[in-house]
């Protein structure tokens, strides 16, 4: 199920030609980025809004990071068919 | 020789690559969340029975374990731009035919078609993790109908003098051009192939459909004469419209409408510097009726509040109280290079810089960030689906709001 959340979160990057998730925090949980699935970019005005979906091996989160204000946001997750 | 890209499924590829938990599933890609149709679905779920066009009931109704996933636009602009970027890196001469399809013209370089069509399924599938067809011919017809022949993931060339028997191979409704009700018109005379059009002879095309049996004609005899578009064309107009996520009954709630509809015009005209001198508006009915009704101003504009009054005098003069779909707003006489934001006939002066101060915060902070307050009764905001005419820069350009 996938839920849509944009929740301004904590993560651990790094960065390289563009920001790299590596961790971020979830309900007071740090959840490691295993695997970067997918990225891309979006404008919104002047801010160039890095997109990510990323996977711990287990779940599916879709994260942003604004280059304009320089937060981290987790937009969304999908639990798969929750088993 | 011509190349043509045409992805594959590719939103739903997109969404299935984003996201493993979709890999290998039936999955819908759908316009936005509240009603509306399926825009595309993976191969899976074609195969389950689920078509573009049905509405979410119907595409579970074929298949009932199919994802529906909400389009994310703004991941598939991006995606479509940075491939039409690769493009060019292979040849200058690239028409950018939709958000996933694409002719280049390579004769003016060193690089063999067979070449060009690995490079570019490379990069796609090296980059984005999807796939894309390529069909080479001597002309854009030969190339997309070849591009559709070993789909997915495909790859057909047809040489110039293999063009006859490529193209006898097809039904007459599946040339690109044709269509399936014209092919129904010829089969009336009797005419089911490419062949029996041919033998049907140009002279009696052209006395029954005129310059277009001659390019009927030449399009079964496998030549076409357009080339590739490099440049965007002119622009004749420039619309919006709008799907609303509940039938609209009220006068007050599509006004609204009109007013977003206006302003998203208004800003593309000011953006790209345009002025028109008659404004169309559409109303479809919940039984897929279209009415509509255009005007001509006594000036040229660019502005909202001219767009806004002369379209809130043809709805008040259309609208027959008949529950609303969707709206569609169009600006048409364009000029370019030239904004007109007032003229004498208004009572206030400064509409000049209230549109610049408008355009420069949404510039800066993103679209609708300031709007009309009564744009805020508006339940969906901001362009949510692609259009056909988008493309990756120029006037056709239309940043997309994700849901």
């Amino acid at each position: 199920m996938i839920l849509n959340l944009h929740e301004k979160v904590r993560v651990g990057a790094v960065f390289e030609n563009s920001p790299r998730p590596v961790w971020f925090s979830l309900r007071g949980e740090k959840v490691t980025v295993k695997d970067i699935c997918y990225r891309w970019k979006e404008r919104a005005g002047n801010d160039i809004v890095h997109k990510y979906t990323v996977t711990d091996g287990l779940n599916v989160f879709e994260l942003s990071f604004s280059g304009l204000d320089a937060c981290w946001y987790l937009e969304g997750m999908d639990e798969g068919d929750g088993k | 020789m011509i190349l043509c890209m045409d992805m594959d499924a590719f939103f739903a590829s997109v969404e299935q690559s984003a996201n493993p938990h979709l890999r290998g599933k039936p999955i819908a890609v759908i316009g936005a969340k509240e009603r509306t149709v399926v825009v595309t679905s993976s191969y899976e779920a074609r195969a389950c029975g689920v078509k573009t066009g049905m509405s979410k009931y119907e595409a579970m109704k074929a298949c009932p374990h199919v994802t529906l996933v909400t389009a994310s636009s703004g991941k598939y602009t991006y995606i479509s731009t940075e491939i039409n970027k690769y493009l060019r890196t292979i040849t200058p001469e690239v028409e950018v035919y939709s958000i996933d399809e694409a002719f280049l013209d390579i004769s003016k370089t060193d690089i063999n078609p067979v070449d060009a069509a690995y490079m570019i399924k490379s990069f796609v599938k090296k980059t984005f993790n999807i796939t894309c067809s390529v069909g080479v011919g001597p002309n854009k017809l030969i190339a997309k109908m070849a591009s559709g022949v070993n789909k997915p993931d495909g790859f057909h060339m047809v040489e110039p003098d293999e063009v006859i028997d490529f193209i006898d191979g097809f039904e007459l409704g599946d040339i690109w051009g044709i269509g399936r009700r014209l092919a129904k018109r010829f089969r009336e005379l009797g005419i089911f192939s490419p062949k029996d059009l041919r033998d049907f002879g140009q002279d009696r095309l052209e006395d029954m459909f005129g310059i277009y049996g001659t390019r009927l004609y030449k399009m079964v005899c496998g030549q076409y004469a357009d080339g590739v578009v490099s440049e965007e064309p002119p622009v004749k107009s420039i619309g919006h419209s709008m799907t609303m996520p509940v039938f609209l009954t009220k006068r007050e709630e599509a006004l609204n409408y009109l007013l977003q509809l206006s302003e998203m015009v208004s800003a593309r005209a000011r953006k790209n510097g345009f002025a028109g001198k008659t404004v169309h508006l559409t109303i479809r009915d919940t039984q897929m009726g279209n009415i509509g009704k255009r005007k001509t101003f006594g000036f040229f504009t660019s502005a909202t509040h001219h767009i806004y009054e002369e379209v809130v005098s043809i709805f008040d003069e259309i609208w027959d109280k008949t529950p609303i779909r969707l709206l569609g707003v169009t600006l048409g006489s364009l000029v370019s290079e030239y904004v007109a934001l007032t003229n004498i006939m208004d009572e206030f002066q400064k509409y000049p810089q209230l549109y610049d101060a408008i355009d420069k915060i949404n510039s800066k902070f993103g679209k609708h960030t300031v709007s009309y307050a009564s744009v805020l009764n508006c339940k969906r905001i901001g362009a949510k689906t692609i259009s056909p005419a988008w493309r990756p820069e120029g006037t056709r350009n239309v940043d997309i709001t994700s849901d």
